[in-house]
């Protein structure tokens, strides 16, 4: 049987249970239900997908679901954008 | 942020305290439950639960999708990425979640690939760099991460992107939420709803939670003042003798939610008949598969998946804990045995579990803040 390759490592290995994963803003999970992350557009991309400005830098997220356009606050979850906050 | 001062402010908050506290009847215990796990973090991170008088205990619902996940699911998880040529991708938080033989860490440490991930639609950049292998997002969540996975099987759809797959654990809140109003263990006097998941869902789903139940729901918001505002929400229509749904949170829920997103959840995926909720057993209709339409992105059809329900250890008590009929500290292995380094339950291992809130704000008994002026 092929094994798998490996996948990239961080310079230290993960220990089991020890690690802190980097995915939560604010101390809060991405997957739960209820903490959305609001960005604000720079520019838009084709395929309903944006770049947006956020305090790590900037990303890629999709606009797909909202009607947004650039300077907009979007709130974000799991890279999808499921609300557009009013300022 | 915008919001954050506006939200935050320690005057307007005593002030509204005072106005809970006014509303008590004398000798009534009140019960509410905050529904959503980043409500829960909310409360223990501003200390809120100290600004509320003795008589309202904060219940903590299931809303933390990585705290409901049974462990056979992440075995099955585990099983399904250990096959040769494919790589799983995961959220963080997902990666410490124990299963029977261990998490994702410990997986990925015994050369599983299983990668984090901020979005599926980073899966979607790794199922296209390595078209010679198999990728599985894990997609797990509730109904705010769901148009995130239905929208990205969409656009693997359209791009043909035959190598991309979804092992999906969605799950809907609104059985949860029946679940928990029909269990005997509990009697609750009214809910916070969830914010996000409300952005998505709208506000109309939880109307028969105060017609037929007779309990008010107020949606709500993230930071402190909104969550106070909402409990002297529920407080108000506790007093005047009502039961509706209300809604906090208007700056980005809108009554009817999201038509676009829930448009998008209903073409790529339906309910399951039944899904194991750890520590609410099974509930029917209260997840999510992909549709037949779009079966070959489905990693449960394409894949061989053990399916094998696994029985929660002994010593914990997360199903009590998200029922909430135990207090985390009540637990008997809180604090020793399970902390957030070493978790045995779920509840500790999210950031927005009730037992890692306790834990990272140093609730560790029934203890309350009481703030003394001294003049």
């Amino acid at each position: 049987m092929k094994q798998p390759e490996p996948a990239p490592q961080p310079a230290a290995a993960p220990q089991p249970g020890a690690v802190q994963p980097p995915e939560c803003h604010d101390e809060v999970c991405i997957t739960c239900s209820d903490t959305a992350v609001a960005v604000t557009i720079a520019r838009l991309l084709p395929d309903s997908l944006a770049v947006v400005d956020t305090e790590a830098g900037q990303e890629e997220v999709s606009v797909a679901l909202v009607s947004a356009g650039v300077g907009d606050t979007i709130l974000v979850h799991a890279g999808e954008a499921i609300a557009v906050v009013p300022t | 942020m915008r919001f954050v001062d506006e939200f935050r402010s320690a005057d307007k908050a005593h002030a509204l305290a005072a106005k809970i506290a006014g509303l008590c009847e004398p000798g009534r215990q009140y019960k509410l439950m905050e529904v959503c796990g980043g409500h829960t973090h909310t409360i223990y991170k501003h200390g809120l639960e100290d600004y509320l008088p003795e008589q309202i205990t904060l219940v903590h619902g299931p809303g933390c999708p990585v705290c409901v996940i049974p462990m056979g699911r992440v075995d099955d998880a585990i099983a399904l990425a250990s096959h040769p040529d494919t790589i799983m991708t995961s959220f963080g938080d997902m990666m410490r979640v124990p299963g029977s033989q261990g998490s994702f860490f410990d997986a990925k440490a015994q050369g599983t690939d299983i990668r984090m991930v901020y979005s599926p639609l980073d899966s979607l950049k790794i199922a296209r760099q390595n078209p010679d292998k198999r990728v599985v997002f894990m997609a797990i969540g509730f109904e705010t991460t769901t148009p995130s996975t239905a929208m990205t099987v969409l656009r693997a759809a359209a791009e043909k992107l035959d190598n991309f797959s979804i092992f999906c654990n969605h799950v809907t809140i609104i059985p949860a939420m029946k679940a928990i109003l029909d269990s005997p263990d509990l009697r609750l006097d009214g809910f916070i709803g969830p914010g996000h998941v409300s952005t998505v869902i709208g506000c109309r789903p939880y109307e028969f939670v105060a017609r037929d139940y007779g309990k008010p729901v107020v949606v709500a918001g993230f930071e402190p003042l909104d969550i106070l505002q909402s409990i002297y929400m529920l407080m108000v229509q506790l007093s005047e003798g009502r039961s509706e749904v209300e809604n906090q949170y208007t700056r980005v829920v809108p009554w009817d939610g999201n038509l676009a997103a829930l448009t998008a959840i209903n073409q790529v995926l339906e309910l399951r008949p039944y899904f194991e909720w750890r520590g609410l057993g099974f509930i029917s209709h209260s997840a999510m598969r992909v549709r037949p339409e779009y079966a070959k992105f489905d990693a449960e059809l394409l894949f061989e998946v053990p399916g094998v329900r696994v029985a929660d250890p002994k010593a914990c008590q997360c199903g009590e804990v998200l029922k909430g009929v135990l207090k985390p500290w009540e637990c008997k292995v809180f604090g020793t045995a399970c902390t957030p380094e070493t978790p045995i339950g779920t509840c500790m291992v999210s950031p927005e579990g009730a037992c890692a809130a306790y834990y990272n704000f140093g609730r560790m008994n029934r203890r309350r803040v009481v703030e003394v002026s001294i003049s």
